[in-house]
């Protein structure tokens, strides 16, 4: 009883002395939030119903060709435009020659261009050819309905002899005016009737919905930053050090257990508090999923909490200089932030490196992580990942409390 | 002149002697680049591995058939795995985040199909991926469309081959001569889209690139500039903060107490973080090239550039240290600012990648023209015609920071005093 | 209260401690002098429990250290060489937290926080955080975090390093005072005049072993009964050196001379010498037996050394 008080006490000091450091505050709440927003921005293009790609449509032609692929184009999750106000950069172009309606009536070849800015995202501009592809398809194939059709009815100019194709609708045209405003309705018709194959998209796991940019930016700069804070405030244990202060505290008759155990919990709920501010701020600002099951996500956030607040305590009971601390922890963080797969997704990274994430506590968190918020799953999915982080905590202690001697 | 000599040769002496400081920010920069270099191709070739898409035909019919043939051909091969398996298998892989995507054909797809019966083809998505998933469904869905319009322009020859196909005899020759009439033109019309390539699509990008150099494109070159950069402003960071030091220490009182000015003071200071982050810069640069094999490109450019960028990074320091009361303060307030100048310039990881609003954004922090500078002489070989708008940047904001830290230095040190 | 047995201890090659034995009484202030390095904070962290000796007992009030560890740190104070404190938080809010350690809480802790503050005379500032303390006043502070649970027995290891001798005078009032309340006290230092002023009882250790203990007064005898005398003045060794046949001289050089007299006739008979010669002497000082000269004897050499 008397040592659980102890080791609250110890537990609440060194909470308040985190946050009495104000440089840590920063890195506790505002630095995450950029990373968030930058790197969610930076995989916004992936969400597809977050941010349209945009496609300024330079028409030069006037028949109904070209008007149609227009509409077509405009039905896509794009975002077409048409004229730009002054000052707008047109990002990619699509070309429409003048007499395109023309010279597809008239079978003769020709060519659409999209042109695209240096610096336009290649991402966006592989959506709009697709989408640009998919409308031709979209317009032609009504368009042979048509020519079928009259290549049937007989119509004079556009005949099939033998194994080949003579004249051509424009041909026809020309004999008969009143054709190309068949051509037009019909074609108008035929693609008002609804495609006959559609797609439905949804995604895997128990929620089924669709992930937007933010959701693989937040948790990896949830697992990173709760890290960082980690490690940072590990080094204050440097510093007790070379004080002399982690010296007084043996001199107590708090036993070296207690201390640990205090100074551990102490950092939990140090990254309690920001796992509880990014997750709300991911939840509320950023519009990310948290999955269905707030009690795996408790006891993952809680493990996490544990394991990386150990690795802190460990990290400053290894080094003695506090100035050496400070540079290593960067690169300690930065390094198994990055190997972890909290930077980049997943898919990005070849095979080898994927596994290699699981040799560090932060891609064991990040593959928790997702599978509750991403795929929605519960306790018995992220046991695995919440028993290894669990694991990798309890070393963590055991060597601190092995490499920490209060007489040092 | 003199004076100011002294505190640099003083300072430098300094800094050789506890040198583990810098160096630990030295190897911010070189490890950076090491981690996204290994994840991202050792010899520098960005390779994206192929998507896995499993498919689950359900249908086992033409129309899938189709489809699925559709998925391995061509360009569509080199980009995609696709592995068959059936339902419930594929959403168990999928539920475990093993592929990027599953296609799930319905039973009785090809029949709905041939009967003009609006269908639909189930796309599940890893949830996990971000882009990978975004693509397949683009190809999906262009299929979809493909199948689609297939289906409507051989719709009435298929239905009567199926009339035939249903009967209980053999098709009549009429009949016969029937389809292919039919079949006939419509095949000689998609002949002339597909193969003939009626309309074709072309893409241009604008700004024709320049001529890409002889030799290997190096990852590494295009990542090292940016590790660079946060490197400099780290180190100008630790040296510049000498000047808190200093004064918590009390030599700067014990400076000022000889016939020293306080513009000595600070153009030493000024001038010995300089010469520290220079020659962290000309090491940095050297390790580039040595480790990751890295060719910088023109000399004299590169030299001229990373002067600048050091100028700027150490102006920006003075500046914002002529605000800074006490190294808690420097601790609070200084990394945030660094690593946002960063990651607004591109150095965190490619300003390219980002979506347009931030590459707009990115031309606002300094440290995108220290970025692209530096891949501009390293990566094209940019002469002095191609870098002279991120010189005249670059030196710009060294000078003005330089000034004006100069001037919110001696306000604060004489104010001290 | 104090009870130490054989106490030995190496780091490696170098033996920090060997065969110390010493007992302190209830209240008494026990006086561990030596010069950096001898073996004092050392003896002090073996007595805390800190180190594990290689040999020997430490009994605090009838407990050994060894085995009742944890018993015999919740009636032991430190106050340790370094200013081990959170020099982010104030003064009050450290003694709230180092009296937390030892199970104080609520309103005892609030009531023995005020009253530490007052006894090193920091009421005033308790609020103020403790980085923008003189260095006096940290030291106080030092000290007041070991005394804020009413220890029987404090040791006091150097707890007046690097500050003025003003301030220091404040820190030995406050240890006497606190130790007129029965407190039992070990104070580590290599300043004599502190451990002449405070304390009752004297070791004397250097290189890990105990020289000589007792009080000061005795220590004294140990020296033998004499004065050092010192004299300066325009005169080569060579000059003086016949003429101070038969008396212990400690220190010969150009200009200074330094003699162990040991009676007011001899005295009298050295210097009427040395007067006689027409030696020009500038200045004589006398100082009357003390521990510096024990220390001297024991160690042959200052203790500023």
């Amino acid at each position: 009883m008397a040592t659980l008080r102890v080791i609250f006490h110890i537990a609440a000091n060194d909470f308040r002395l985190t946050l009495k450091a104000r440089g840590i505050i920063a890195w506790i709440f505002a630095m995450p939030l950029v990373f968030m927003l930058v790197f969610g921005l930076a995989m916004k293009g992936s969400s597809g119903t977050d941010r349209k790609a945009r496609l300024t449509v330079d028409n030069r032609d006037a028949g109904f060709i070209s008007r149609s692929l227009i509409e077509e184009l405009r039905a896509e999750p794009l975002d077409v435009v048409d004229s730009l106000k002054a000052g707008e950069s047109a990002i990619r172009t699509l070309v429409i020659p003048e007499g395109f309606t023309e010279d597809v009536l008239a079978r003769r070849k020709v060519a659409l261009e999209l042109q695209k800015e240096s610096g336009a995202d290649v991402e966006a501009s592989a959506a709009v050819n697709a989408a640009v592809f998919r409308c031709l398809l979209r317009v032609v194939s009504p368009l042979i309905e048509m020519e079928a059709g009259m290549l049937e009815r007989g119509t004079k100019g556009f005949a099939f002899k033998g194994d080949s194709l003579a004249g051509s609708p424009f041909e026809a045209s020309l004999a008969d005016p009143r054709l190309l405003g068949q051509i037009e309705a019909g074609l108008d018709s035929l693609r008002a009737e609804p495609s006959l194959v559609t797609l439905r998209s949804t995604a895997a796991g128990a929620l089924r919905k669709v992930p937007s940019g933010f959701q693989s930016s937040v948790p990896g700069s949830l697992v990173m930053f709760v890290l960082m804070t980690m490690v940072f405030s590990g080094a204050a244990i440097t510093v007790e050090r070379s004080t002399g202060v982690l010296r007084r505290y043996a001199y107590s008759p708090a036993g070296k257990g207690s201390i640990i155990v205090g100074k551990l919990l102490g950092r939990m709920l140090i990254a309690f508090v920001q796992i509880v501010f990014l997750l709300l701020v991911g939840k509320y600002l950023f519009r990310i999923s948290l999955g269905s099951s707030t009690g795996a996500l408790v006891v993952l956030m809680f493990v996490f909490a544990f394991c990386t607040g150990a690795f802190g305590i460990l990290f400053g009971s290894l080094f003695r200089n506090p100035e050496q601390v400070s540079a290593i922890s960067i690169i300690a963080t930065l390094a198994m932030s990055a190997l972890g797969g909290c930077w980049w997704p997943i898919e990005l990274v070849p095979r080898a490196f994927k596994t290699i994430a699981f040799v560090f506590p932060t891609g064991w968190a990040m593959d928790g992580i997702h599978k509750i918020i991403s795929f929605g799953y519960g306790m018995g999915a992220i046991a695995p990942d919440a028993a290894v982080l669990a694991g990798f905590g309890a070393a963590f202690v055991l060597l601190a409390s092995w490499r920490l001697r209060p007489t040092d | 002149m003199r004076k100011i000599f002294l505190i640099v040769r003083k300072d430098m002496k300094r800094r050789l002697r506890s040198p583990v400081s810098v160096i630990c920010m030295l190897l911010i920069p070189l490890g950076l680049t090491l981690i996204v270099g290994l994840v991202f191709g050792r010899h520098g070739e960005v390779e994206l591995s192929h998507i896995k898409v499993l498919l689950a035909d359900n249908d086992g019919g033409m129309a899938a058939n189709f489809f699925k043939q559709g998925m391995k051909q061509g360009k569509l091969a080199e980009l995609i795995d696709v592995v068959e398996v059936d339902s419930a298998e594929g959403l168990s892989l999928m539920n475990r985040g093993k592929a990027s995507a599953l296609i799930e054909i319905p039973k009785g797809f090809t029949s709905s199909v041939l009967d003009g019966k609006s269908t639909q083809i189930d796309l599940v998505k890893n949830p996990r991926e971000s882009f990978l998933p975004m693509i397949v469904e683009e190809i999906t869905g262009t299929m979809t469309v493909m199948i689609g319009g297939a289906v409507r322009v051989f719709h009435e020859p298929i239905q009567e081959t199926r009339s035939m196909l249903a009967a209980d005899r053999w098709p009549t020759p009429d009949e016969l001569a029937g389809l292919l009439a039919s079949a006939g033109p419509r095949i000689a019309l998609v002949k002339d889209y597909v193969a003939d390539t009626l309309i074709t699509l072309t893409s241009r990008t604008d700004e024709a690139p320049a001529e890409k150099p002889a030799g290997t494109f190096n990852f590494f070159a295009y990542i090292m500039p940016g590790s660079i950069l946060i490197g400099l402003l780290f180190i100008s960071e630790i040296t510049m903060r000498d000047i808190l030091r200093e004064r918590e220490a009390g030599t700067l009182d014990r400076i000022f107490a000889g016939p020293v000015r306080s513009a000595h003071v600070i153009a030493g200071k000024v001038l010995s973080a300089f010469a520290i982050t220079l020659a962290s810069c000309l090491l940095l640069i050297l390790i580039g090239r040595i480790a990751f094999s890295i060719e910088w490109g023109p000399p004299l450019e590169l030299f001229a550039l990373v002067v600048g960028s050091i100028l700027m990074c150490v102006g920006i320091m003075a500046f914002l240290f002529g605000f800074i009361k006490s190294e808690r303060g420097a601790d609070a307030m200084l990394p945030v600012v660094i690593i946002v100048i960063c990651i607004f310039g591109g150095a965190m990881f490619p300003y390219e990648v980002m979506g347009p609003a931030m590459q707009k954004a990115a031309r606002f922090s300094p440290a995108f023209w220290v970025i692209d500078g530096l891949k501009l002489v390293s990566i094209e070989k940019a002469g002095w015609g191609g870098i002279w708008r991120h010189l005249a940047i670059v030196y710009g904001i060294g000078a003005i920071t330089c000034a004006a830290g100069a001037a919110r230095l001696r306000v604060r040190l004489t104010g001290q005093k | 209260m104090i009870e130490v047995r054989g106490l030995a201890k190496s780091f490696g090659d170098v033996q920090a401690l060997s065969g110390v034995d010493f007992a302190v009484g209830e209240g008494e202030i026990f006086g561990f002098l030596g010069p950096n390095g001898a073996g004092k904070t050392t003896t002090i962290s073996i007595i805390a429990g800190l180190l594990g000796a290689d040999s020997g007992t430490v009994r605090v009030n009838g407990m050994d250290i060894a085995k009742d560890g944890t018993r015999v740190r919740q009636i032991l104070g430190v106050v340790p060489q370094d200013i081990a404190l959170y020099e982010e938080l104030t003064a009050r809010e450290n003694l709230h937290f180092w009296g937390g350690l030892y199970g104080l809480a609520g309103k005892k802790l609030r009531g023995e926080t005020d009253r530490v503050l007052e006894i090193v005379g920091l009421s005033d500032r308790a609020d103020d955080p403790v980085r923008e303390y003189s260095g006096g006043m940290k030291r106080r502070l030092n000290l007041s975090a070991g005394l804020i649970h009413g220890p029987k027995v404090i040791l006091l290891d150097e707890p007046t390093l690097g500050i003025d001798p003003q301030a220091r005078l404040n820190i030995l009032d406050i240890i006497r005072n606190g130790v007129s309340g029965g407190m039992t006290a070990v104070y580590t230092t290599h300043y004599l005049e502190e451990a002449e002023k405070l304390c009752s009882r004297i070791a004397i250790i250097d290189h890990g072993k105990i020289l000589a203990q007792g009080t000061l007064a005795e220590l004294v005898m140990l020296a033998g009964e004499g004065s050092v005398v010192t004299v300066t003045g325009a005169f080569s060794s060579a000059q003086v050196s016949p003429l101070l046949k038969g008396i212990t001289v400690e220190h010969f050089g150009d200009g200074s001379l330094r003699m162990m007299i040991p009676g007011r006739s001899e005295l009298s008979g050295a210097l009427g010498r040395l007067f006689s010669a027409g030696i020009p002497i500038e200045d004589v000082s006398i100082r009357e037996p003390s521990l510096e000269g024990v220390f001297m004897k024991l160690t042959g050499r200052e203790l500023r050394d």
